[in-house]
Formats: C-alpha cells, sequence, structure tokens
C-alpha cells in the first residue's frame, strides 16, 4: 500500500516537472482518466466475474502506461527549457519508486557481494570478507546463503577477497552508513540522475533538436536496461555516466572533466580500461604525448590497486582474453548481444537497435556518437568472443549497459534523419513499455538461467506445452531461428543503406509495413508455436516432467558452459510434441540405460560422455519417453528423416 | 476521408489482418468468432481521417509521416488482439481484454478519425456482434440515424449512445426516439464537439464493455449494483397461480432465489407469491420475468431490474443479458417453509422457485 501510494505520488509530481499552464492540466487530467478508467474496468470486471487477472501485472501496466502517457506528452510539448535538469529530476523520482519495487526480490547475482565489500568498509575499514561470511547470517543484505564467489582471490593469510573492483563498493558507503542498503542502492540512483542529465546535455552537445531529446529521453531513462540498473548495484549506470562524461570532456577538449571520469571509469571495472584505452587515442592525437603518457598513468592506477589487493595486474583475468579468437564466436556474441531472445537488443531493449543502424549511417551521425563508437570498439571486440557475452546471472545487457548512451544517441540522430525510423519507434515504444512493465510486475524474472530460453517462450511453452521458445533466435544454444534473425538483420542493415536514398518517400508504406509484418508475424508465431519442434530440449519448459531432475542444477555456476539435460532414472518420464519418425537422441549415462518411446524399448548402452541413438516417434503429436531401466540424462532429440 | 493510395493499403492491411485473426480464433464465442473483422474495424479506424474543415488537426493528419505513424500503430494493436485471443484461456478475461484493446483503439482514433467512420465502426461492434443474431434492416435503421446524428452534430458519443440504447423492437419507436435525438443535435450542433477528451473517455469506457454491450444497453444496472452469488442448491420448482410448496431451510441457507416467466407485462409491486410463515411477499421488483432483458422483449416489458439481483449473465454482445431472477431474504432459522403462488396471478403466468442460497461469507 505505502509502494502503490509513492508510485501515485511520484506519478502526481512528474507532469509538474515538464509542464505548465493548460499543458500541465491536460497532463494530469490524462493521468486522472487512466486511473479512473483502470478503476473502472477493475469493478466492472468483478462484476462481470472475470477472475483471471493478475493484480501485480495490472498494477504494473499501469505505472507503465502513466509513464508512457507522461513521455508522449513531453514529446508533443511545444518547448520545455532546461530539458537536461528536467530529466534528471524525472529520473530520481522514477529511479525512487523503481528501488522498492526490485527490492521485492532478493539482490542476485554480483549485488550482494559489492554490498558485502561495502560493510566490510564501513564496519572493520578492511576488504577482506572473512569475518563477514562467518557472520553472513547476521548481515543487513538478506542473503543469509552467500559463500565466496568461484575463483576469489585469496590472501597470503588466508584473507578472503572479493574479485570485484572496490571502488563501486567505496562509492555506496556513505549511502549505506546513512540508510543501509537501500541508502547504498541510492547512490547508483544518483548515478542514474546524472548520467540522465549528462547524456540530455551531451546530445544537446552535438546539436540534436529538442523535440528529438524529448522523444528518445524517455525511452532512454523508463526502458530497459537503464531503469533496472539504476535501481540496482551493478557498477553499469555509474560506469556509463563515467563514459559520457568522458566523451564530453575528450570532444570539449576539458581535461579537468574527461581525465576524472576516465579514472573513475576504470576504477569501477578493470574492463572499462578497454573502453579507456581507445579514447586515448583521440586524447593523443589532440593533445600532446606527455598528455597522453599521463593518461595511461590514470588508467593504470586501478590495476595497481588491483594487484596491492588480489596480487595479480589483471585479478581474475588474464592477458590472453584480449587476444583474436576464432570469427565464429564473434559472429555468435555479436548476434546475441543484437537479436537474442533472452539476452539480446532486438527482445530486452529494441530502442537501442536503432543505435545499431545508425553505425550504417557512420558519415550523418555526430562526431560525438562516431567517437563513442570507436571508444567501446575494443571493447565490444574481447566481450564478443567471451561465452558469457550475455552477462551471466544478471538483468539483461549488463555488459554494453556502459554503451547505451552511445546509441541512445544515434538512434537519436537517426530518428531525425529518417522517417522510417519515426515510424518504427511506435512498435518499439510499445515493446519496451511491455518489457518495462513485467520487469516491475516480476523483477525476480530480470535473472534467467542461460538455456537458450527466455521468459517469454517458457511462459507460453508452459501454457501450450508446445515449444514456443524455438521461435526466438538464441546464440546461448544455437537455433534454427538465431540464423534466420542474423540473415534479416544483414538484410535490414543494407535495407536501411538503400532506403536512406530515397527516405521521405515512403513512411506511409513503411507504416504499413510495420502493421502487416507484426500481424503476420504474430499469427504464424503462434501457428508454428503449435506445432511440434524438429528439435527437442528436454530441459525446457514445453516438456512435461514426470519426475526426474535439470541438469546441471539451476545455480550452478557458470551453468551455460554446460549441456544442458534432464535426468530420469526408472520409472520417470517425459512427455513432448514431436514429428513422427526417425529422431537422433543425444543422452548421457554412466550404465546401460533400457527408454521406452511410444512402445517401443531401446536398450543404450552406457555412455559416460554424451552418446547418439536413433529411436522412432511412431505417431505425430505427443510422445512419451519413458526410463525403463537405469538413469540416462537426456540432452536432446534431432529429427533425422533421411 | 481516404486518398487513392491509402484506400489500396487498408483494403491490403484489412485483409491482412482478417486472415491473422482468423488463423488464432480458438474459441466459440461470438466475439471470439468475430475477431476478423473486429481487426478489420481496426484497421479502418486508423486508416480513416478527419475532413471537418478545419475543425479538427487535419494538416498533420495528412502529412504521409503522420500517415505512417497512424498505420504503425496497427502493428501493436491488432497483434495484441491476436495475442489475447491465444493467451488468456479465461473467457470472461479474455473477452475483457480485447474489448480493452478496442477501446484504445476508438479513443485514439477518435480524436483524428472521421465521426461518421467512427460511429459506424462502433454501432457495428456494439450491435452487430452476434452476426448471425441481427436483424439487418431494423440495424440498417438504426446504423442509419447513428451515422445521421454523428455528422450533424460530429460528436461520436452522442451518436453512440443514441445507437447503444435504441431498441430493435419496436422500429416504429426506435425511429421516433433517433429523430428526436437527431432533431435535438440539429438545434445544439453549435455546441457539440467541445469536448473531445471527455468524450473520449465515455466512448472508450462503453467500448471497453462490448462483449456485453446487451446488457449495457438493456440491463445498465447491472453496472452500479451487479448481481452477488453465493453457492446455491437448486430447487427449480415451478409454480402456478394457487400452486404452494413445502421447503426445509437448512441453517446456513438464508435466501430465496425466485424470478417470474410470463410476468414481463405487470407493473413493479404486482404480488406474484408470498413465503410463509413470516407472511414475506415476493412482488414484481424483488424479482423480475426471467427472460424480461432478452432483445425482443425489453421493450414492451414494465419489470424493473430486481432491488437485490442474483441473475447470470448470458450470451455475449448485443444478445447479452441478465435473467430476472432476484434474491429475497429469509429470517434467521426459519426452517420450513411454504412458498405459494397469488391465486389472482394471470393462468400462464409462473413464479420460479429457482435455488436456495447460502449465507454470504
Amino acid at each position: 500500500m505505502t509502494l502503490a501510494l509513492s508510485i501515485g505520488i511520484v506519478l502526481a509530481i512528474l507532469p509538474l516537472v515538464f509542464f505548465r499552464g493548460r499543458e500541465l492540466g491536460r497532463a494530469l487530467g490524462i493521468e486522472v482518466a487512466i486511473y479512473a478508467f483502470a478503476a473502472a474496468v477493475a469493478v466492472f470486471a468483478r462484476a462481470l466475474g472475470v477472475a483471471d487477472i493478475d493484480i501485480e501485472l495490472a498494477a504494473a501496466v499501469v505505472f507503465a502506461l502513466q509513464l508512457a502517457a507522461i513521455g508522449i506528452q513531453i514529446q508533443q510539448a511545444k518547448e520545455i527549457r532546461n530539458l537536461a535538469m528536467r530529466f534528471a529530476i524525472a529520473a530520481a523520482l522514477v529511479y525512487a519508486v523503481v528501488i522498492p519495487i526490485q527490492l521485492r526480490a532478493p539482490i542476485d547475482g554480483d549485488e550482494p557481494y559489492y554490498l558485502l565489500l561495502t560493510e566490510s568498509m564501513v564496519r572493520d575499514h578492511d576488504v577482506d570478507l572473512t569475518n563477514q561470511y562467518r557472520a553472513i547470517a547476521h548481515s543487513d543484505l538478506g542473503r543469509p546463503d552467500l559463500v565466496p564467489q568461484q575463483g576469489d582471490p585469496v590472501g597470503h593469510h588466508g584473507e578472503q577477497y572479493s574479485r570485484h573492483e572496490p571502488f563501486l563498493s567505496l562509492l555506496m558507503v556513505p549511502g549505506y552508513l546513512l540508510f543501509g542498503v537501500p541508502g547504498a542502492i541510492a547512490t547508483i540512483l544518483l548515478f542514474g540522475v546524472l548520467l540522465a542529465r549528462s547524456l540530455a546535455r551531451w546530445m544537446e552537445d552535438e546539436g540534436i533538436s529538442d523535440q528529438t531529446i524529448r522523444t528518445v529521453m524517455p525511452l532512454f531513462l523508463f526502458g530497459p536496461p537503464i531503469v533496472f540498473y539504476a535501481a540496482r548495484v551493478w557498477p553499469e549506470v555509474p560506469a556509463a555516466f563515467c563514459f559520457v562524461e568522458a566523451i564530453r570532456g575528450v570532444r570539449q577538449r576539458r581535461m579537468q572533466r574527461w581525465l576524472p571520469a576516465l579514472f573513475a571509469l576504470a576504477m569501477l571495472k578493470l574492463r572499462f580500461v578497454l573502453l579507456g584505452v581507445m579514447l586515448l587515442g583521440a586524447i593523443a592525437m589532440g593533445k600532446s604525448r606527455k598528455l597522453a603518457l599521463g593518461t595511461i598513468a590514470v588508467l593504470l592506477v586501478p590495476m595497481l590497486v588491483v594487484w596491492w589487493i588480489s596480487g595479480n595486474l589483471l585479478n581474475v583475468h588474464t592477458w590472453r582474453e584480449l587476444l583474436p579468437v576464432a570469427p565464429k564466436p564473434y559472429f555468435v556474441g555479436l548476434s546475441g548481444l543484437m537479436l537474442d531472445g533472452a539476452a539480446g537488443m532486438l527482445f530486452q531493449a529494441p530502442f537501442y537497435l536503432l543505435g545499431v543502424f545508425a553505425l550504417v549511417r557512420w558519415r550523418a551521425m555526430p562526431e560525438g556518437f562516431r567517437l563513442g563508437a570507436v571508444a567501446s570498439s575494443f571493447y565490444l571486440f574481447t566481450l564478443l568472443p567471451r561465452a558469457e557475452w550475455h552477462g551471466g546471472w544478471s538483468p539483461p545487457l549488463r555488459y554494453i549497459v556502459v554503451m547505451m548512451p552511445v546509441l541512445a544517441l544515434g538512434a537519436a540522430k537517426l530518428y531525425e534523419l529518417s522517417a522510417s525510423a519515426k515510424v518504427w519507434l511506435v512498435p518499439i515504444a510499445a515493446w519496451t513499455l511491455g518489457v518495462t512493465a513485467h520487469a516491475m510486475a516480476a523483477p525476480w524474472s530480470l535473472f534467467h538461467i542461460a538455456n537458450g530460453e527466455n521468459a517469454t517462450g517458457e511462459w507460453l511453452s508452459s501454457m501450450f506445452h508446445s515449444d514456443f521458445s524455438r521461435l526466438f533466435p538464441s546464440y546461448i544454444r544455437l537455433n534454427t531461428a538465431a540464423i534466420i534473425a542474423a540473415m534479416l538483420m544483414s538484410v535490414a542493415l543494407i535495407a536501411v543503406v538503400i532506403l536512406s536514398r530515397i527516405d521521405g518517400e515512403g513512411p506511409p508504406a513503411a507504416g504499413a509495413f510495420v502493421a502487416a509484418s507484426f500481424t503476420i508475424a504474430t499469427a504464424l508465431f503462434f501457428h508454428c508455436g503449435r506445432t511440434p519442434g524438429d528439435r527437442i530440449e528436454f530441459e525446457d519448459a514445453h516438456v512435461m516432467h514426470n519426475g526426474g531432475a535439470l541438469y546441471p542444477y539451476q545455480y550452478q555456476v557458470a551453468r551455460f558452459l554446460y549441456r544442458g539435460g534432464w535426468i530420469l532414472k526408472k520409472g520417470e518420464s517425459v512427455s513432448f510434441l514431436a514429428h513422427r519418425g526417425k529422431h537422433l537422441l543425444f543422452y548421457a549415462s554412466p550404465e546401460q540405460v533400457v527408454i521406452d518411446v511410444g512402445g517401443h524399448a531401446y536398450a543404450l548402452g552406457a555412455a559416460p560422455a554424451y552418446g547418439t541413438t536413433f529411436i522412432e516417434v511412431p505417431a505425430e503429436g505427443r510422445a512419451t519417453l519413458t526410463c525403463v531401466d537405469g538413469s540416462i540424462n537426456l540432452d536432446r532429440m534431432e529429427r533425422r528423416d533421411e | 476521408m481516404i486518398d487513392k493510395r491509402e484506400l489500396l493499403l487498408a483494403v491490403a492491411l484489412s485483409v491482412v489482418a482478417a486472415i491473422a485473426a482468423g488463423s488464432v480464433v480458438q474459441f466459440g464465442t461470438p466475439v471470439d468468432r468475430a475477431l476478423p473483422f473486429l481487426a478489420v474495424v481496426v484497421v479502418l479506424l486508423f486508416s480513416s481521417r478527419t475532413s471537418d474543415g478545419g475543425r479538427q488537426p487535419t494538416t498533420d493528419s495528412r502529412q504521409p509521416a503522420a500517415v505512417g505513424h497512424r498505420l504503425s500503430v496497427l502493428g501493436i494493436v491488432i497483434p495484441l488482439l491476436l495475442i489475447c485471443e491465444v493467451v488468456i484461456a479465461d473467457e470472461r478475461a479474455r473477452l475483457l481484454a480485447i474489448a480493452i484493446v478496442m477501446a484504445v483503439a476508438f479513443a485514439l482514433s477518435s480524436f483524428r478519425a472521421h465521426p461518421l467512420v467512427v460511429t459506424v465502426l462502433a454501432v457495428l461492434v456494439l450491435r452487430w456482434i452476434p452476426f448471425s443474431d441481427v436483424v439487418v434492416w431494423r440495424e440498417l435503421i438504426v446504423l442509419v440515424f447513428a451515422g445521421a446524428i454523428a455528422l450533424l452534430s460530429r460528436n461520436v458519443l452522442i451518436a453512440v449512445l443514441a445507437a447503444l440504447f435504441a431498441p430493435t423492437w419496436p422500429i416504429k419507436m426506435t425511429i421516433v426516439i433517433l429523430f428526436a435525438v437527431l432533431f435535438l443535435c440539429g438545434a445544439a450542433a453549435s455546441a457539440a464537439g467541445r469536448r473531445r477528451t471527455i468524450d473520449a473517455m465515455v466512448l472508450l469506457l462503453v467500448i471497453a464493455f462490448f462483449p456485453w454491450s446487451g446488457l449495457m444497453a438493456r440491463g445498465w444496472r447491472f453496472f452500479i449494483h451487479p448481481p452477488r452469488q453465493a453457492e446455491r442448491v437448486p430447487v427449480r420448482y415451478p409454480l402456478r397461480r394457487g400452486d404452494s410448496v413445502m421447503l426445509d431451510i437448512p441453517e446456513q441457507f438464508d435466501a430465496l432465489i425466485v424470478s417470474g416467466a410470463n410476468v414481463q407485462k405487470m407493473p413493479p409491486g404486482t404480488l406474484l407469491g408470498t413465503i410463509e410463515p413470516h407472511a414475506i411477499p415476493i412482488r414484481i421488483g424483488d424479482v423480475s420475468d426471467w427472460g424480461f432483458m432478452r432483445r425482443d422483449q425489453f421493450f414492451a416489458s414494465r419489470n424493473i431490474y430486481p432491488r437485490d439481483p442474483a441473475g447470470q449473465i448470458r450470451d455475449y454482445g448485443w444478445k447479452c443479458w441478465i435473467d430476472g431472477a432476484g434474491r429475497v431474504k429469509l429470517p434467521a432459522k426459519i426452517g420450513a417453509i411454504r412458498i405459494s403462488a397469488n391465486p389472482k396471478l394471470p393462468h400462464d403466468a409462473v413464479l420460479q422457485v429457482e435455488a436456495i442460497e447460502m449465507r454470504m461469507p
């Protein structure tokens, strides 16, 4: 109730930040109208006997709709002065209510470790976490299950250090001292506010019009991933702020701006040094060699700090990670960051895809965008081939949050240049609203095991017991949809180049194209989703599990490095939709095992490493695979008709 | 209202939308079956634009960018209709979700689309579902009048409300009522069309419940005073004039659910029967004719919505109605009762004892 009241107050104040006079009256009127409509629907729906309503989701949708309505009015307002400051205030207000919304789920991933380090700094004035882990039950974190992370550095005298750089924890100390854990998270909020102001200023500096800034800023601030990372304990939002300030400083040739920003950026996380390295080139080109050397020294400081704590200049990393590898991981990482159903921009934050499309209109883009893109290139180059390109156990897009302001600037410029981009912004905004509302209603859904499925796919699969997840591109567990999506993306990038020459003629056709393609895609999606797939992954949500266990277990560290599966013991079974005919079964078994598929028994030899065997599905539709004797780890099953 | 190129786009989009919607229909209610029609309605709403000579922002809406924007909104609205149909299994929740999507589409387009187009489409949505039940010539008369009111008043809401509350039977009365509204609109034309936001809000609310449009039109009191439902034990005992029946009322039961049959012409207050031992009267007003709210019976009926309603919603769309069952409260621990039908009732009138109801938790 307190939370609902706080949200109501924030939403009531928000129009006051942006509007005056008649525009203010209209904004408040629309806000009241949305509440009135929602209340009327709630009351009458109850009277009509509508029972199946998810109250939390409905409330989150109303919240997101209110934000969207305010965003639309900001875009349509005649004139709003001092945009940067107003957006900063708006960000502060909204993030202040997003924090308690997010805290309904326990802090997760790396978050508790940063906070534990803060706690250690406050209480013991050191970075040794040994006693913190020992007394973890008495910690304020609400995570009594916390143990050291795999590979955390251990000191000569048994000190237990965190693998995470201590700067973020240090920044959170004042907040923690004042208000405990919420105060520490408020520190990140503060950086979110600074980022809002800084990005709006940067856009103004780069010549983006006021109206465009008013259009894109709400999507940036109140849409994923910023709205979630600004309300959680990750170094990504502070880093994004520092990155923007560093680029702005370089563009303005103001050392007092870029030097501390670069220093803080590198201190936050060692990997961000790679961003600084590329910016260094620009600094060296514009300034003296002496200054460049000074900058190198600044970038070395964090490495020395890390060396002092962990005894290794690169902390848990190695120089080898910087070397190029085979091309495939680059393709997987790059396509995944753009298109993956669980961890890519297309589904998690589609607005930033406009920034990717902006890259193909390089020459028309502002210099700041080009500098930011070049500065990000080395970082991206080292990120793409990593097995953990998707961010691991974190909210989506973790590793590229730092680049989001650059992509937002590109998106803003593309929006100005291209009438088609304006048309595409409508469905993009709607999808963004949906993602935001969903994550507000279910904050725990921001964390998803990297198993090739995503929240939507899982939800539909378990509802229909049919494989909807396969229709979402997955680069974590490469599927056909991923290959098709990558090809379509390439075609789209080429189309943008071609259309840029004839843009301005096509909005009605572009609008019709958007409408028709989304309509057809939705109908096809539901049609195909309810038919059997050619490949069955046995751990997926569409498979009905009659006993058995997930392999490896859900919270296995670096789970994405394993071939997932479902372990069956004698008498347990799985049921799934499959095509009739011959299938190749991938399995592992420590012993001989007998399985039954549609009345046919198969005796399979022991396969401690993974083995394969052909099985026959006797009829189209639902099939059941039963473990008759022994135990088996079922990996997947692929249709082989030849 | 629409140029040649846009017309072609609208036709193409309508075909695509109808086929896509048809392909996902998986339930049998009239609203589900009408999904392709609803998809086409949405396309037409967003393809139409105003031509009212400068009173509305026509200049912007005719620019190619604005047309593109409008059409791209369809890329959200139609998929949303499809998604609602497929993913929401609960029947009433699904129909409500579909209706909300339609309502938002109507509210958004009411600011920009031609009033005639919005009115005609709204009337079609409110009165032409289920199609199998439409008496075309009667409904066409209503449609023509609604269109005329919209053109004259340039106010969609007045036209839609007039059409919503116009009875289908008797049509002569309908024509008289609609003529009166038309005349009033003509007289007050200069004052109409000012509070567009409020109009859009009311339209939003009306369309948001279109799967129950018949109920809105004929049983609007339902939305103020909906029936409560507690656990019931069916009795289903019809009493003709002078008949009576004995019932044992268990301790946890405290109400009798009663309705009438062939009593729709009786005015409120008419005695239908009594309950002994306390001589509790059962009158029209406490209960009503079971089917008095049906489309073809409503206008001729003199019954009113029961004071303590206990009926159930039946059917969807314009055919939707609520039966006239009412709740008669019984004193606590009354034990055995005798229900007697009034001996002065007409020979075909029946007092229907439908159920006994448990105490509300």
